[in-house]
C-alpha cells in the first residue's frame, strides 16, 4: 500500500471518474477529482496540495487537456502526467505529448496497466 | 467521147464518098475513066483526111482536157483521203485525250474524296496501262529504301517484294534517276544496267521500250515509276514521257495528300489522346478530391464517434475488471465479467480500425532493416503461430539494404497479412507460412504465402475494399488499411491465389 500519495484525476466522464478513483483509492492513493481544466490548473497553481501524479483526459470543458498540460509545464510544475484519452490524436501530436508527459493511454484502459504505470512513476520520484 | 469520134469518122467517110462520087461523075466527063477514078480518089481522100484531122483535133483537145481534169480529181481525192485519215487520227487522239482527261478528272475526284493512298495509286496505275497503253507499270515508294508498292501488267507469279532497292547504292541507275528527279528512257539496257535482281522481269525487254519516271513531291523525291512495252515493243518517246508526267504528278500529289492526311489523322488522334488523358487526370483528381473530402469528413466523424464510444467503454471495462477482481474464480458470474472485458477489447479494435482507415496515414520514415522487421513481427505472432501449428519458412535476402519506411505502419501491414494467413490456415491440413524477401527493379518485395483455402476469383479485386470480409469476426478493414499504408510509402500490395492451394500477397516497397 502506498501512503500519502495523492493523485489528481482531471476527467469529466462521471462513471469513469468513479471507477478509476475507487480503484486508485483501493490501492491506497488519495484521489482528488476535478471535471474541468481551468479548476484543475487553479488548484495546481495554488500549490495547496502536493500531487504526486496527474491523470488528464484531453477532452475537457472550460480548458481542454492540451492547454492544461502546456500551462502546467509552463508554470514549471514537474509532476508526472499520464494522459488518459478517448480522443484519437495524430502522430505529430503524439510526439508533442510524449515530450510533455510521462505516459499516454487510450481508453478503455486496463486498470492493472494504469496502476502499474502509476507505481512505476512514483518509484522514480 | 468514143461514140462521138466514131460518128465523126463515119460522117467524114460518108462526106469523102460523096465528094468522090461527085468528082468521078465530073472527071469522067473530062478525063479517062481510070484517071478520073484516081484523081477523084486522091482528092476526096485528101479532103477526107483534112476533115478527119480537124474533127479529131477537137476531140483530142477534149480528151486532153479530160485527162487533166481526171488527174486533178485524183489529186483532190488523194488529198481528201489523207485529210480523212488525218481527221480520223485527230479524232482518235482526241478520244484518247478525252479519255486521259476524264481519267485525270476521275483521279482528281478520287484525290479529293478517297483518302486511301492504295486505292488512288491503283487508279493511276490502271490509267497508265489503259490510257497511255503501257504494257507494264511498277511503282516504288521510298522509305529508306525504294520499295515496290504496286504493279500492273506483271505476271502474278512474280513476287514484287524481291525488287527492293537500297538508296545507299548511289551507282545504281534507278537510285541515280530517283535523286536526279528527271525521267529517263532506257536506250541501252546493258549499258544502263538495271539492278541485278531486275533481270528476271526485264530479261526480254528492248531498248527504248523502258522508261523511269521519278516521283517528286514538293521538291522531295518520294518514289519512282518504271513503265515498259514488253509485248508491243513500241518505242517510248518524249511525247509519252510528257503524258506520263501528268499522271506521275498526280501520284506525287496523292502521296503528299496521304502524308498530310496521315499527319492530320495522327495529330487529331494525338489531340484526342491528350484530351482523354487530361479528362482522365481530371476525373482522377476529382475523385481523389471527393475521396479525400469524404475521408476528411469520415475521419472527423469517426474521431467524434470514437470519443463518445470509448468513454463508456472505459467505464464498462474498468467496472467489469473491478467486479472480476472482487469475485472468486469459481463464481458463475466470473465468466461474464471476462466476456465483458473481451468484448470491450473487440469493440476497441473495431474503433481503432475505423480510425486508422479514415485517417490519411502519416508515415514517420526511418532506415529500417525489412528482414529484421518481419522477424520481429513473426516473433510478435508466435503464440498464434503455435496455436495454429503452422510451419514458418523464412527465405530472406540477407543482402537487402535498409529501406526508408515507417516501421510501425509496415509492421501493421505485415501483422494484418500474417494474421489473415494464420486465421485461414487454422482448419487446413497443410499449414505452411512462407515469407520471402528480395529486391527487384529498384523495389524491395515481400512475399507472404499461405496454404489456406485460396480466394475465389470474384473476390480477388474486392479484398482490398473497405468493409469486405469473409471472416465472421472481421471488420473488413485490415487489407484496406494495409493497402493504404503501403500506398502512403508509394508502394503497392498485390495478391495471387489458387483456390484450394493458398494465396500469396506481395508487398512492393520502393528502395
Amino acid at each position: 500500500m502506498e501512503k500519502n500519495r495523492t493523485i489528481l484525476l482531471v476527467e469529466d466522464d462521471t462513471s469513469t471518474v468513479e471507477v478509476y478513483s475507487d480503484e486508485l483509492k483501493e490501492k491506497g492513493y488519495e484521489v482528488i477529482c476535478i471535471n474541468n481544466g481551468r479548476e484543475a490548473l487553479e488548484l495546481l497553481n495554488s500549490k495547496k496540495i502536493n500531487f504526486n501524479i496527474i491523470i488528464i483526459d484531453l477532452k475537457l470543458p472550460k480548458m481542454d487537456g492540451e492547454e492544461l498540460i502546456k500551462k502546467i509545464r509552463n508554470n514549471h510544475i514537474n509532476i508526472p502526467i499520464i494522459i488518459c484519452t478517448a480522443y484519437p490524436f495524430k502522430n505529430s501530436f503524439k510526439k508533442l505529448y510524449e515530450k510533455l508527459t510521462d505516459a499516454i493511454f487510450t481508453k478503455p484502459v486496463d486498470l492493472d496497466i494504469l496502476t502499474n504505470k502509476i507505481n512505476e512513476l512514483i518509484k522514480q520520484e | 467521147m468514143l461514140l462521138k469520134t466514131k460518128i465523126n469518122t463515119l460522117i467524114v467517110i460518108f462526106v469523102s464518098l460523096v465528094i468522090f462520087y461527085v468528082l468521078k461523075i465530073n472527071f469522067d466527063k473530062i478525063f479517062l475513066p481510070t484517071l478520073s477514078f484516081i484523081s477523084a480518089f486522091f482528092i476526096s481522100g485528101f479532103i477526107g483526111f483534112i476533115l478527119l484531122f480537124f474533127s479529131l483535133h477537137g476531140i483530142k483537145k477534149v480528151i486532153l482536157e479530160k485527162n487533166i481534169l481526171q488527174e486533178k480529181n485524183t489529186k483532190v481525192e488523194n488529198i481528201l483521203v489523207s485529210l480523212k485519215k488525218q481527221i480520223e487520227e485527230k479524232e482518235k487522239m482526241l478520244v484518247q485525250k478525252t479519255e486521259s482527261l476524264s481519267t485525270l478528272n476521275r483521279i482528281n475526284k478520287a484525290l479529293s474524296s478517297i483518302v486511301d493512298l492504295d486505292k488512288i495509286l491503283e487508279l493511276i496505275l490502271d490509267a497508265l496501262q489503259k490510257d497511255l497503253k503501257f504494257d507494264r507499270v511498277i511503282l516504288f515508294l521510298s522509305n529508306e529504301k525504294l520499295k515496290p508498292k504496286k504493279t500492273v501488267g506483271f505476271d502474278k507469279n512474280i513476287d514484287i517484294n524481291n525488287f527492293v532497292v537500297s538508296l545507299e547504292d548511289k551507282t545504281n541507275f534507278l537510285v541515280k534517276t530517283f535523286f536526279d528527279g528527271r525521267p529517263k528512257i532506257i536506250t541501252d539496257i546493258k549499258e544502263q544496267q538495271l539492278p541485278e535482281n531486275f533481270s528476271q522481269i526485264y530479261k526480254n525487254i528492248y531498248p527504248n521500250s523502258v522508261a523511269i519516271i521519278p516521283l517528286v513531291s514538293k521538291d522531295i523525291p518520294v518514289g519512282l515509276i518504271i513503265v515498259d512495252n514488253i509485248s508491243s515493243k513500241r518505242d517510248i518517246e518524249e511525247r509519252d514521257i510528257r503524258s506520263l508526267s501528268i499522271f506521275t504528278n498526280q501520284v506525287a500529289l496523292a502521296i503528299e495528300n496521304a502524308r498530310l492526311f496521315e499527319m492530320e489523322k495522327n495529330f487529331s488522334q494525338e489531340l484526342q489522346k491528350q484530351v482523354e488523358i487530361a479528362k482522365k487526370n481530371l476525373e482522377i483528381a476529382q475523385s481523389q478530391l471527393i475521396k479525400s473530402e469524404r475521408l476528411a469528413a469520415l475521419g472527423e466523424m469517426s474521431a467524434i464517434v470514437a470519443h463518445e464510444v470509448r468513454n463508456p467503454m472505459a467505464s464498462i471495462r474498468a467496472s467489469a475488471q473491478r467486479i472480476s477482481k472482487k469475485i472468486s474464480d469459481t463464481d458463475p458470474a466470473k465468466k461474464y465479467t471476462v466476456f465483458i472485458i473481451q468484448e470491450v477489447d473487440r469493440l476497441e479494435r473495431v474503433v481503432k480500425d475505423i480510425l486508422t482507415f479514415s485517417r490519411e496515414p502519416e508515415p514517420q520514415k526511418q532506415p529500417t532493416n525489412i528482414n529484421a522487421l518481419i522477424k520481429d513481427t513473426l516473433y510478435f505472432l508466435q503464440s498464434e503461430i503455435k496455436q495454429v501449428q503452422a510451419r514458418v519458412i523464412e527465405n530472406f535476402d540477407s543482402t537487402l539494404s535498409n529501406i526508408n519506411i515507417d516501421p510501425a505502419l509496415i509492421k501493421q501491414v505485415l501483422l494484418n497479412i500474417l494474421q489473415n494467413a494464420l486465421n485461414f490456415m487454422a482448419d487446413r491440413e497443410r499449414r505452411e507460412l512462407k515469407v520471402v524477401t528480395y529486391s527487384s527493379d529498384g523495389n524491395i518485395k515481400i512475399e507472404i504465402s499461405d496454404t489456406g483455402p485460396g480466394i475465389p476469383e470474384e473476390n480477388l479485386e474486392k479484398i482490398f475494399e473497405p468493409f469486405f470480409t469473409t471472416k465472421p469476426r472481421g471488420t473488413g478493414l485490415g487489407l484496406a488499411i494495409s493497402s493504404r499504408l503501403v500506398e502512403s510509402h508509394k508502394g503497392k500490395i498485390s495478391v495471387e491465389s489458387k483456390l484450394g492451394f493458398g494465396s500469396t500477397f506481395t508487398i512492393t516497397l520502393p528502395i
